[in-house]
């Protein structure tokens, strides 16, 4: 599950790990739209913008791990703020922490390692 | 009377005489109330009297002389660096920050020698003291002023890089995507419009950076006047946006006589960057709306719609700011606050405002004002030569 305030953004991410990976590739526009979903699809692995409508990202994390229930997903921070991304990488929910943009080599090599049922 | 005796005594006429001396001369102070303007130039004025109270032997006059008195350890700042950090944030310049020591020192001198002092060797050295004590004062505001100026401007640069990462990412990944899809034979329209979509972001972003960065070069935003249509400004705007977002509702209403004197190019991108906004903060599945209410005689008002979660209280002033302390804090697509702040200026270098309305229910509206006449733009009207 992809999930960033900007629409673009997730549609772009979605469509780029459609076409090159065995992923299946959901969007979420927003923090409670992507609670809502992982809710219902209990989703492997998430990517998470961290800085969404002035809603913290690390409290967002906590709520879509809770929301997932006992599949505990795998947790990315996304991010285009280079001390928000190190906090992150340190924060032991995540793990891993990627900048903005995110390269695509190092983005399909993190989801090979993510699932090995992929 | 002594001087530091004098100033303790007649702290009110003094800060009376400062305070129309510097609304006269410092063109940010008229924005500053006179609260926030008095009380630190009291607290300044305090110190020193205090300062030229303290014995001072011969070996200290000179080392403060040299600019190496000793500060005294404090966890607080001094009046004068509280000072000059505040200016910076008030978007003071150096010279309006120098400036204020100088009307502060002016007035207390004028009003020390129009209560007709002695003048002994003791009132020349209390005069001396008085002095010194003001440059050491001035000179912490403007290290604390350069201190806070360079805070902001890190923090600026932190926020703006953070913003053009976004779109910059919506256009990598669309990029790849479409070479991917290329190999293949596939067409990707949706990704192609997400790149141009991302590009446009980060070419606003930078259009409005020129311009703030012009305007804090002191250029201010420049406007050429000439007879033009709102109706016609907006539904061009909105036309352009409307093929940047489809899928998006944009409606615009019209209501009495939309004709104007303005500059079209300046009001387009004001409009745009509204839009651009509700667009990016407004609900997804409601229509955004653009009114332009032209049935007042003088004021032409633009205002821009979106339903959707209201903007925080707590931002909501700080909103037109280019950025200022707690605004880039707070990340959430408003913080740069760049577009708003060109729209802002945009509607003053008119004559004009704007100002906000949001709430849970009626949703977010911004409403620009403007003279119709265009008269109070006039004064920027022939500085740029336009060949049409």
């Amino acid at each position: 599950m992809i999930v960033d305030d900007d629409r673009d953004l997730v549609d772009a991410l979605c469509e780029l790990i459609g076409l090159c990976t065995d992923w299946t590739a959901i969007g979420a526009y927003g923090p409670s739209d992507a609670i809502a979903q992982a809710g219902e699809t209990a989703p492997d692995a998430i990517l998470l913008d961290m800085e969404m409508e002035g809603v913290d990202g690390f409290d967002t994390a906590r709520r879509l791990d809770m929301a997932a229930g006992q599949r505990h997903p795998t947790l990315i921070a996304l991010t285009g703020n280079d001390r928000l991304r190190d906090v992150a990488l340190h924060d032991g929910r995540f793990t891993a922490s990627i900048l903005k943009p995110a390269d695509l080599t190092g983005l399909l090599k993190l989801l090979e390692k993510v699932s090995p049922a992929h | 009377m002594g001087l530091s005796e004098f100033i303790s005594l007649e702290a009110d006429k003094i800060m009376s005489e400062f305070e129309s001396f510097a609304r006269q001369q410092l063109p940010a102070a008229a924005d500053m109330d006179v609260v926030a303007l008095r009380d630190h130039a009291r607290q300044v004025l305090e110190a020193i009297a205090l300062d030229m109270r303290q014995p001072q032997s011969g070996f200290q006059q000179r080392e403060k002389s040299l600019g190496k008195a000793p500060r005294v350890e404090s966890e607080d700042s001094s009046p004068a660096e509280i000072h000059g950090a505040l200016r910076a944030e008030a978007g003071f310049d150096v010279n309006q920050t120098a400036a204020e020591y100088r009307a502060l020192r002016a007035s207390v001198i004028r009003l020390w020698m129009e209560s007709a002092p002695t003048l002994g060797r003791a009132e020349v050295i209390e005069l001396t003291r008085f002095n010194e004590a003001m440059d050491e004062a001035l000179a912490a505001s403007i290290l604390h002023f350069a201190a806070e100026a360079a805070r902001m401007r890190n923090l600026f640069l932190g926020v703006l890089s953070h913003e053009l990462r976004t779109p910059l990412s919506t256009i990598m990944a669309s990029g790849e995507s479409l070479l991917i899809s290329a190999r293949s034979g596939k067409v990707m329209p949706d990704a192609a419009e997400r790149t141009l979509r991302g590009a446009r972001r980060i070419q606003s972003l930078l259009d409005d950076l020129l311009d703030y960065v012009r305007s804090g070069l002191g250029e201010g935003m420049r406007v050429t006047a000439a007879p033009d249509d709102m109706g016609q400004i907006c539904t061009r705007v909105v036309g352009e946006l409307r093929a940047n977002h489809p899928g998006r509702v944009i409606d615009v209403r019209t209501a009495g006589d939309t004709s104007c004197v303005c500059d079209g190019q300046r009001v387009a991108q004001s409009i745009s960057n509204l839009l651009g906004n509700a667009l990016r903060h407004g609900a997804r599945d409601m229509p955004v709306t653009v009114k332009v209410d032209g049935s007042s005689r003088d004021v032409i008002t633009v205002s821009v719609h979106n339903s959707g979660s209201p903007i925080p209280e707590d931002t909501r002033e700080t909103l037109f700011e280019p950025l200022v302390r707690g605004a880039g804090a707070v990340h959430g697509g408003y913080n740069l606050g760049l577009g708003l702040y060109v729209v802002r200026e945009i509607a003053s270098a008119h004559g004009g405002s704007v100002d906000v309305q949001s709430d849970e229910k009626a949703g977010t509206v911004f409403n620009v004002q403007l003279p119709r006449d265009g008269s109070a733009a006039a004064v920027f009207a022939f500085s740029g030569l336009r060949m049409n």
